[in-house]
């Protein structure tokens, strides 16, 4: 794609995303993607962080971190901003706690982190940043994976001073590799025969999700489980469908493949592409008010 | 996305970090000529504690299950009480035999992790099975390593890759009873103890080691052991029970 192009479809989305128009034009755009029969992965140019030109750099990460994002995740990224404490969904602390919404093997994806930014978070008080500049979205992603790395580094220092083979080089490796954006797994659209198929997908249901969900969707499976921080956290009432991860079949998708980090949600591997869009469909259903 | 020379710089970091981080991890595998042997047994002493019954709940069937974090069994000929799921390793070698081409596997059995201790080699593959009607999660907190979950379907099989060397608690959230380690090691030379308490060390270069024993309640311990060319060294290892 052209550069002039993309600063036009770019400016344009922002000035969309700021009217009434922008969900469903983002709907549709996520909806096509997962009707496209052949793509192996994921296409779309509106999901993914637009090629930059501009510099990017922890440092001016750091400058937009402290103007738009330290009112509630707070100056140190602990969660602690000033607007923290009369939100109803605590916001995330980057130091110790994983990035959520991931479309990767394990660590956010440099999309990952761009779309949450801007797009912001249904049912999470997180908002949508259309007017921030591609670049710094890019550099926001540059900091915050340094908070989270030097977060890594700290508490691996702490937890091995007795032992000296940890050495801060080590320490240093390992905390760098356990942060580095994750790659996006590859997935595939709804493909050859797929049908929508309730009765198949309430059967997977049963069998991959009703232990923590419940058998029918509404989070009261698993009454025991608890957060990466030890705290108490429920599984999702899908019934109430204002799911944080997003509604679109492809964000679903996502969730069931990818899994949670921080949370029980754990990633779904033993099942085909086809099998999981079963499980989509059938969560999308869930969902619709009855 | 970045700019071309961000790429560069970026690559090139990466190569650097990539052949560092080999070379701090190196494990040559070599053909071991008079080779000698480490062998021993690892013993709990005290009286044998029991086995608590686990707290399993529906739809898990097995209702017999019994907590393995912690047995100690009567040694046949012996009088003494010897300590089961003990890992015996070799702290450091550079190198030695190759490792075993068998792919370690972990399952999910009567809502119980069979083995409760694996020992993978690092960079390897651990195979993750589930006998299960029920669908079970392998939920792994390493330190060293990025945490991970994997749901496991009824009957389902998946893998998973750990790096860096470290001993992984591993938990079943839908079943919290269920509890195991994966051991991530270094080289090929561990053994983990069965029913009899023994362990025993092969094909290791002659030379001067250092072998650890841990077990997941009562910590570890360290011995200096001298393998000459040919001959077993004996080793034997002593938990004060409680």
């Amino acid at each position: 794609m052209q550069r002039r192009t993309r600063w036009t479809i770019g400016s344009l989305m922002a000035i969309l995303l700021t009217s009434g128009a922008a969900r469903s034009v983002e709907a549709e755009s996520l909806r096509s993607d997962a009707k496209k029969a052949t793509a192996p992965s994921d296409t779309s140019d509106r999901n993914k962080l637009p090629v930059t030109t501009l510099p990017v750099s922890i440092e001016q990460g750091h400058l937009l971190y402290t103007a738009n994002c330290a009112a509630c995740h707070g100056e140190q990224a602990k969660g602690n901003g000033p607007a923290a404490m009369v939100l109803k969904v605590h916001p995330r602390e980057f130091i110790n706690e994983d990035f959520r919404y991931i479309s990767s093997d394990g660590v956010a994806s440099e999309d990952d982190l761009y779309r949450t930014i801007r797009f912001g978070r249904r049912n999470a008080q997180m908002p949508a940043f259309p007017y921030l500049m591609d670049e710094e979205v890019h550099s926001l992603d540059l900091y915050l994976r340094e908070v989270n790395r030097k977060g890594v580094f700290e508490r691996l220092k702490a937890k091995f001073k007795d032992k000296p083979e940890m050495t801060e080089e080590k320490l240093e490796r390992v905390s760098k590799k356990q942060t580095q954006p994750g790659q996006p797994i590859s997935w595939t659209a709804p493909s050859g025969d797929f049908k929508p198929d309730t009765a198949k997908g309430r059967v997977l249901f049963a069998a991959n999700c009703a232990a923590c969900h419940g058998p029918e969707g509404r989070g009261d499976g698993l009454k025991t489980a608890v957060d990466s921080q030890g705290k108490p956290i429920k599984a999702r009432d899908l019934t109430q469908g204002d799911l944080r991860g997003g509604r679109e079949p492809l964000e679903i998708f996502w969730r069931v493949r990818c899994g949670i980090p921080g949370t029980p949600m754990p990633a779904l591997k033993t099942l085909d592409d086809n099998d999981v869009w079963q499980i989509v469909n059938f969560v999308r259903q869930l969902m619709r008010p009855k | 996305m970045r700019n071309p020379f961000q790429q560069w710089t970026i690559a090139l970091l990466m190569a650097l970090f990539v052949s560092v981080g080999a070379n701090l991890r190196a494990y040559d595998e070599v053909a071991v000529e008079h080779g000698g042997s480490i062998s021993g047994v690892v013993i709990y002493d005290g009286a044998p504690p029991e086995r608590k019954k686990l707290d399993v709940k529906a739809p898990c069937e097995n209702h017999e299950a019994l907590s393995e974090d912690l047995i100690v069994t009567k040694a046949k000929e012996k009088e003494q009480n010897v300590l089961v799921n003990a890992v015996v390793s070799i702290v450091e070698i550079k190198k030695g035999k190759a490792f075993s081409k068998d792919v370690p596997a972990i399952d999910q059995k009567g809502c119980v992790f069979k083995p409760h201790v694996v020992v993978m080699p690092a960079e390897g593959t651990l195979t993750i099975q589930n006998s299960d009607e029920v669908i079970h999660n392998v939920h792994t907190t390493p330190e060293l390593n990025r945490e991970t979950n994997d749901s496991v379907s009824p009957k389902g099989k998946t893998s998973k890759k750990f790096d860096e060397p470290e001993r992984i608690p591993v938990r079943c959230d839908v079943h919290t009873w269920m509890r195991a380690w994966i051991v991530v090691a270094g080289n090929p030379y561990f053994h983990v103890t069965g029913e009899d308490g023994t362990f025993k060390l092969d094909q290791v270069p002659p030379g001067k080691y250092t072998i650890n024993v841990w077990h997941e309640k009562l910590g570890e311990q360290k011995k200096e052991v001298t393998v000459e060319a040919g001959a077993d060294a004996r080793v034997e290892f002593t938990f004060k029970g409680k």
